[in-house]
């Protein structure tokens, strides 16, 4: 190609050379023989590329995650070498029984028993992990269990006479009976230790048994025990038992030294660990999580996820539809990048950049791959999106319909087989909620999606959802729909498929390590000393539960086996401080007690073992005041010189080991122990707050109202006696400038005002009035200043907001409460109206600014320009039949019958908008929001208004500007502006069934009026006589509406093509949780819309 | 065909293809943007190829032979091949509507007014950048895509040559890294054959070249009236302005309104709105088009005119835009020698095949370049940075697709199964309207069949600016220009 170029000079250059000159002939690149890439030297800089790969700033097509996977494989040769080594590393290859030591983290226990010498006995299994990344289970043998019964008066000190008689009536279930002196837990009777009999049994299993015989009287000797039962004491179960009396915490390092343990023979293993020994339980050494032992095992976590072929419409049942791909990632704890990272899938699939792809002909061969290699990979913890619930039974339900035996034996005991049971775990901190369990024993289960659901409240828990809320992504979608239809294409396709799949595979993995749930459980476990899986599958209880036990072993006390009495006594809770609501133009100090309840129940000694009762005082002949307090409530509790109570004694604990994490954490650099020490605090400060609550758990083990109402008893008093001392104190009377005002008060805290303008002055006053009151009340209950409030609007009763000052020269946050921002009920419009008139009234101040927000927004609604995703509301669609007919249970059921495979299950949340209907009862208005943009059907603006935005913007705006100026916000000029779009233009495509409505739009008539002035005109027309004179203004202002719609839809699209990570593939996604799902599909309406509205143009002539 | 799109000659033969004319009864957005990635990479595919074949295949990279691949994701690592697809250009700040409705969506209104360029002063200058410019060079990346899969791609001469978003190109070299690929070749696609002149045709006579007219209410109408006055021989030149057979605009006739706060006069007469009724910024400004719509019409008895319609004009946004409607200029509209057409056009008079745009496909390619391109001594590179833009009009033509962008950051219709800007006939003339200054070259392009075709550029100023046409002589495809003082 030649380039001649005129004006002035003509040049004539071989397009060809010229560019082979600019290509820099001049050294190695280009030799006679053809090209020469420089690999090893500087000019191909791997580091740039890499950093060009990684940046976060470059925000375009960041979120295609092929890219991702392609920057963890910047090992060329792995990337090259395909074969990513599952197996674990080898056990050293000098190791011997006779030099090594064992020391492992355990991770999961159970009970089992084992065969000894002929005889059944208990024993427990745990399975653990090595420093260099064996695994090992490890059965701890020896430990009978036992439980405890008071040995009734005159009960003779040579007993073999009732341990024969025992035996006898319990043959072979008595290992023998020792008589202890304890204390019971129950109420302080003076310092004497009363005799309890030891009831060692042979096997766990029997202790239930035997127990039962005391307690229903069966049990007689020499007619001792009372006839109509004996209380029994410590009914703690076998492993827990064991833990407790060894010192073993959940997830804690156990070493087993060398010549005391014994390796299982090879022809008895049960396990595919590589380390299977047996050690006594006395011979066992466990370590505290300090120091050394505060690190992880390098644990494997794997995550998957499955892909299903289901049918057209109906959700995949294990029964009829295949399952196409498993991905999975397995990583070890702490690093970044995983090690494995592949796909399984049935028939050809193109190979993807970064990871590995099995492929299989038919599903049988995938599902038995795929079981060895999960066996081989050795997971030490299993996590994954909705895994219990779906993926896990799925498949084993799958590999039985298509009888392969041999499937469900992937944990790590090679002859138990997994199977799936129910459960239902009720539980007052977490409600109702129905669950299946499969065991994969020695293998830990952490399912992401119960994690989350547990500990966060979330307007959706999709997958989808949850990741944009906490990892700032959005996530391309594939609708079930089109599985099947990738499923059948070709490996292109199919590689679509997998990389999705290994993107649900992968993310799990990331909001682990994001929300740190592995490490905080871990350090809870720690904590508590209760393995790992109690705390998913177990309450709060278990967790106080397990420490008490652990302190009473230590103090010779035990605690009786109350039976759980379904009383629902109630008792008075916190107290509130009537708020004198209005909005507060001066700073409001928050003064708060840390830690209230438990520092009540340290200063005043409450608990268990120093509860009195009336009888005990006048026969110890106690007086009150010193050696005992009456609570505000009217119970007796001794004091701390005749009794330390256990429960104080365990926070006091808690508290300071919590103070000493915080301490450590502030001079950690390492950011995984920094992780570590982060999660422990956090546990410790839950654990210190659950012991509270575990005394008032009227259905729990060990219920005591009288120490949790003596609690909340004294709450109330010092709240009430902080207001009257600060009141009292700071006044104008005393010599302060105002007369100070406590405004509201709410459990452990009370807002301040005294009155100063300035942010400095109320801070200072605000620590010493802290300091001050803190004086009035008994260590270590302690008042705190913590943040100022400026400005600071109080709404009503726990619902307030306010800018949030703890330095006088920047607000570190606006913090609501009770406000609409937070609720789930409310469509987000509501959210970000809100949202956004408190920033204009705290933080910019403009109540002005703020008002016109509101009205500017009102008129969007009205006109019908709202994004539909702001006014999509969610319910949880719960089993229960409800009582009143439900808006989104009406839905839910209309679904179902438009198309049962898309419709909401139990347990989902279920999505909807309000439209306009015939009917005025909102459960007949409640409309699938795809729906309503496909159908063009009618949004019930005014159900937003009424419904949805007036009450919590009546709320407040009428603490600022009174009633009259609110209802001229709601109700003003800017309202009267209707569009009745949406709906009216194309409704051929619905006037059949779509309730009254529809029917009724049929009969309704469309007129032609003139765009300039709605008149009505002829139906060939575009405008009236009188208007056409503008025609050209009229004109532009339809083709400037499409301009926007077009290139609105061009955004829209080319966006989703950026983030599904190709344009020459249709975009699929069906997001429904992405900010733009709706919007595109509504655009794509408009612009259309639009297009026949400029065309009615064209063809009037003119 | 719509009799407004052939006209009785008065002058010349003036024959109207109508490869950009979608009307908008006929559209339906109902298809996504892949089909007219598919159709390009389909159709330019083939055309990289012929070239390609007899170049690279078998050519040596460091001692081994390449061979081609025709998927992108089977590149084997080290070793030499060519594969083809089409290009996306990673960069910081094209725009991003997810990021900006998501903090809408989800009430990060700061953020938002901070994307938007309202708050802080450093987040306006991102904007202000991004309207020149989407680059940043330190994370600017190139990727190569097909129906496969993608691969980055690297190399020196990447920085050496112009490339954006969609095009279709051959690359040369090997995969250094997993998934990055090191270039040291590239083959665009081979030439659109091109219509022979037919001599009896080629009349003698000149076309009138002007664009950029952005007539407003505060324009210096003098020099429209000083270029109707010369067209109408008022000044006399008699024997160059009765050469001409046809005039040609090629876009942004009308200005931009840019009302300031204080400009009272012109606020008070737009009609006054609600301001809870969503404006939709309708640029039409009555004075001006009516001045306009007499402008034309005054010529119009002199010359014939060809309009064709751009950014400012009252049209819509994406491309290829429709032609501005008759109801605007409605008095010429009547005369049968007024032309409104597409922009883009493709446009045949005394033979001659002319395609002309009115300038936003090169504009929006040069926010691809502008901070990347390395100042050299290389003239060409110089020429760039002084803003000429020949060197991008010349590439375009390289790569036989005058508006590679769209629709990545161009708007444009979503064509299904047909992409009306991937050349599918090489023009005589390209004309660009609206550019910084005048500048024209001629190129050469060799086919793979021996023979060339030449394609004259054109480089069209603004008018309003510059006060330049351009007149183009039909028989020798020779420009000069003609400038008013």
């Amino acid at each position: 190609m030649t380039v001649k170029r005129e004006g002035g000079e003509e040049l004539e250059i071989d397009i060809y050379e010229l560019e082979n000159k600019r290509r820099c002939l001049s050294n190695n690149e280009v030799t006679k023989e053809g090209f020469v890439i420089p690999i090893h030297n500087n000019e191909v800089n791997t580091e740039t590329i890499d950093k060009k790969l990684n940046t976060q700033e470059s925000q375009v097509e960041s979120s295609s995650f092929e890219k991702e996977l392609l920057t963890m494989t910047n090992d060329t040769t792995e990337f090259r070498n395909p074969v990513q080594i599952w197996g674990r590393p080898e056990l050293p290859k000098n190791f011997d029984i006779a030099t090594h030591d064992i020391n492992f983290q355990q991770l999961d226990a159970e009970e089992s028993s084992l065969i000894s010498g002929g005889k059944e006995e208990g024993c427990a299994r745990f399975f653990g992990i090595t420093d260099n990344g064996n695994s090992v289970l490890c059965n701890v043998t020896g430990f009978s269990h036992y439980f405890y019964v008071p040995a009734p008066k005159g009960f003779p000190t040579e007993f073999s006479e009732f341990t024969k008689y025992l035996r006898g009536y319990y043959p072979n279930m008595i290992e023998d009976v020792e008589i202890e002196m304890k204390l019971s837990i129950w109420e302080y009777h003076g310092d004497q230790k009363l005799p309890f009999l030891k009831i060692i049994v042979t096997h766990p299993k029997h202790a239930g048994k035997i127990r039962t015989g005391f307690e229903r009287g069966e049990v007689q000797f020499r007619e001792l025990f009372n006839p109509s039962g004996t209380v029994t004491f410590d009914n703690l179960q076998y492993l827990l038992r064991l833990m407790v009396d060894c010192k073993i915490t959940g997830m804690s390092w156990l070493s087993c030294p060398a010549g005391k343990y014994q390796m299982v023979e090879e022809s008895r293993k049960v396990s595919v660990c590589q380390l299977e020994i047996n050690i006594n339980y006395d011979d066992l050494i466990s370590h505290k999580p300090e120091g050394k032992y505060l690190a992880m095992a390098p644990l494997r976590v794997l995550s998957f996820d499955i892909e299903c072929a289901g049918r057209k419409g109906i959700f995949p049942e294990p029964e009829h539809d295949s399952v196409i791909q498993i991905a999975n990632v397995v990583s070890n704890v702490g690093e970044s990048i995983p090690f494995v990272r592949n796909v399984f899938t049935v028939k050809s699939c193109s190979s993807i950049a970064g990871s590995e792809v099995f492929s299989y002909e038919t599903e049988e061969e995938m599902l038995m791959k795929w079981k060895e290699f999960m066996v081989k990979v050795d997971a030490d913890v299993i996590i994954g999106y909705n895994i219990i619930n779906f993926d896990l039974p799925y498949l084993i339900n799958r590999a039985r319909t298509l009888k392969l035996e041999n499937f469900p034996y992937f944990g790590r005991l090679f002859n138990t087989k997994q199977e799936i049971k129910d459960s239902i775990f009720s539980s007052r901190a977490y409600g109702t909620r129905e669950s299946k369990v499969i065991n994969t024993e020695g293998r830990m289960q952490l399912d992401l999606l119960q994690f989350i659901q547990r500990e966060f409240k979330l307007r959706s828990y999709t997958l989808n959802a949850v990741s944009s809320h906490f990892l700032g992504e959005q996530k391309e979608d594939v609708p079930h729909t089109i599985i099947t239809d990738l499923q059948n294409g070709d490996s292109e396709t199919r590689r679509r498929l997998a990389v999705y799949c290994l993107k649900d595979a992968f993310l799990p993995l990331r909001l682990m390590e994001k929300l740190m749930c592995l490490v905080n459980y871990t350090e809870m476990a720690r904590v508590t000393g209760v393995p790992f899986s109690f705390l998913l599958t177990r309450g709060q209880q278990i967790k106080v539960i397990s420490q008490l036990f652990r302190k009473c072993l230590d103090l010779d006390i035990v605690i009786p086996n109350m039976k759980s009495e379904n009383v629902n006594e109630e008792y008075e809770g916190a107290t509130v401080i009537e708020p004198v609501r209005g909005y507060y133009d001066v700073p409001i100090a928050t003064l708060d007690f840390a830690s209230l309840y438990p520092s009540i129940m340290m200063a005043h000694n409450l608990c268990y073992t120093t509860l009195l009762r009336k009888p005990t005082i006048d026969r110890l002949g106690l007086k009150e005041g010193d050696d005992y307090i009456k609570t505000p409530n009217g119970d007796y509790f001794a004091k701390d010189h005749l009794r330390k109570g256990i429960l104080p004694t365990i926070l006091k604990e808690l508290l300071s080991a919590r103070k000493q994490a915080k301490n450590d954490l502030k001079k950690e650099t390492d950011p995984f122990k920094k992780q570590v020490l982060n999660g422990r605090q956090l546990a410790l400060k839950i654990s210190a707050n659950s012991v509270y609550g575990f005394t008032g758990a009227t259905i729990g083990k060990l219920p005591c109202l009288a120490i949790s109402s003596s609690v909340t008893a004294f709450g109330r008093e010092m709240i009430e006696a902080t207001k009257n001392a600060v009141e009292e104190k700071y006044s104008i009377k005393n010599g302060f400038k105002y007369d100070s005002k406590v405004i509201y008060g709410d459990t452990d805290s009370v807002m301040v005002r005294f009155g100063f303008e300035d942010l400095e002055s109320s801070m200072k006053i605000g620590e010493e009035a802290a300091a001050y009151v803190s004086e009035l009340f008994e260590d270590p209950i302690k008042l705190e200043f913590e943040k100022v409030y400026f400005p600071y609007l109080l709404i009503n009763k726990k619902r307030y907001a306010g800018l949030y000052w703890t330095n006088p020269n920047k607000f570190d946050k606006m913090d609501t409460k009770g406000i609409e921002t937070v609720r789930r009920d409310n469509c987000k419009l509501v959210q970000n109206v809100i949202t956004r008139v408190l920033e204009l009234i705290l933080e910019d101040r403009n109540v002005e600014e703020a008002e016109e927000f509101v009205k500017k927004t009102i008129a969007n609604l009205l006109q019908n320009k709202v994004d539909l995703s702001q006014l999509v509301i969610s319910k949880q669609l719960s089993r229960q039949d409800y009582a009143n007919r439900q808006p989104h249970v009406e839905l839910a059921e209309r679904m179902r019958k438009r198309d049962p495979g898309s419709a909401p299950n139990v347990g989902d949340r279920v999505a909807y908008v309000i439209i306009k209907t015939q009917g005025n009862k909102n459960y007949e208005k409640s409309e699938d929001p795809l729906y309503v943009l496909e159908n063009s059907l009618p949004i019930d603006t005014k159900y937003y208004l009424d419904n949805q935005l007036s009450k919590p913007l009546t709320r407040i705006f009428e603490p600022i500007l009174g009633e009259k100026r609110t209802r001229d916000l709601l109700q003003g000029s800017h309202t009267r502006i209707i569009s009745s779009n949406g709906g009216n233009n194309n409704n051929n495509s619905n006037n059949n069934n779509n309730g009254k409505g529809g029917l009724l739009m049929r009969f309704a008539k469309k007129s032609n009026t003139c765009r300039g002035c709605r008149s009505a005109i002829p139906a060939t027309e575009m405008l009236c006589n009188h208007c056409k004179a503008r025609s050209g203004e009229l004109y532009g202002e339809a083709v400037a509406k499409m301009a926007v719609l077009e290139s609105r839809f061009a955004r829209l699209w080319t966006e989703c093509q950026r983030c599904q990570g190709s344009v020459h593939q249709e975009v699929l996604c069906g997001n429904r949780d992405c900010p733009i799902f709706y919007m595109r599909q509504k655009c794509r309406k408009d612009v259309a819309q639009q297009g026949e509205e400029v065309a009615q143009w064209d063809k009037i002539k003119w | 065909m719509d009799q407004t799109y052939r006209n009785t000659p008065v002058y010349s033969e003036v024959i109207i293809d109508n490869i950009f004319v979608k009307t908008f009864s006929k559209r339906k957005y109902e298809s996504q943007f892949n089909s007219l990635y598919q159709h390009r990479s389909n159709e330019l595919k083939k055309r990289v190829m012929k070239l390609a074949m007899p170049k690279w295949n078998g050519c040596d990279i460091n001692g081994m032979k390449t061979k081609f691949l025709p998927k992108v994701l089977d590149v084997p690592f080290s070793k030499p091949c060519f594969i083809i697809g089409t290009t996306l250009a990673d960069m910081k700040y094209k725009p991003d509507v997810l990021k900006e409705v998501e903090l809408s969506v989800q009430g990060h209104f700061k953020e938002l007014n901070e994307l938007n360029g309202k708050a802080p002063d450093s987040m306006q200058d991102i904007d202000k950048l991004r309207k020149a410019s989407y680059s940043d060079p330190k994370t600017d990346k190139l990727w190569l895509e097909d129906e496969s899969g993608r691969i980055l791609l690297t190399g020196d001469l990447l920085n050496k040559k112009i490339l954006v978003t969609g095009l279709v190109i051959g690359v040369l070299g090997m995969e250094i890294e997993s998934g990055i690929f090191h270039v040291v070749d590239i083959m665009y696609p081979e030439a659109a054959p091109q219509k022979f002149i037919e001599p009896s045709l080629n009349k003698e006579g000149k076309l009138l070249l002007c664009s950029g007219l952005n007539v407003s209410s505060k324009s210096d109408f003098s020099k429209y009236e000083m270029l109707s006055s010369w067209i109408c021989g008022e000044f006399g030149d008699i024997e160059r302005i009765s050469s001409i057979n046809e005039m040609m605009i090629l876009g942004n006739s009308l200005g931009v309104n840019d009302i300031q706060e204080n400009d009272t006069e012109i606020k008070s007469n737009k009609p006054k709105k609600n301001k809870y009724i969503e404006d939709f910024n309708s640029q039409y400004e009555e004075a001006s088009v009516k001045y306009l719509d007499d402008f034309f019409s005054k010529l119009l008895q002199s010359v014939p005119i060809s309009l064709l319609s751009g950014i400012n004009d009252v049209v819509e946004s994406g491309l290829p835009k429709q032609a501005v409607h008759q109801s605007l200029f409605s008095k010429s509209s009547k005369a049968e020698n007024f032309h409104r057409l597409t922009n883009p056009s493709f446009y045949e008079i005394n033979g001659v095949r002319i395609l002309a745009t009115s300038g936003e496909n090169i504009d929006d390619i040069m926010k691809y370049i502008i901070p990347n391109i390395n100042v050299t001594e290389d003239p060409i590179d110089e020429s760039i940075t002084n803003d000429s833009r020949l060197r991008i009009i010349e590439d375009s033509l390289l790569w036989q697709i005058i508006a590679p962008t769209a629709p990545d950051t161009l708007w444009c219709y979503p064509f299904e199964n047909s992409d009306p800007f991937t050349l599918m006939e090489t023009p005589h003339v390209y004309v660009i309207g609206n550019q910084p200054k005048y500048e024209t070259s001629l190129i050469e392009l060799k086919r793979k069949n021996g023979e060339s075709v030449t394609i004259r550029i054109i480089a069209l100023p603004k008018f309003s600016d510059s006060n330049t046409c351009v007149l183009l002589d039909l028989q020798s495809l020779r420009c000069e220009s003609v400038e008013f003082n």
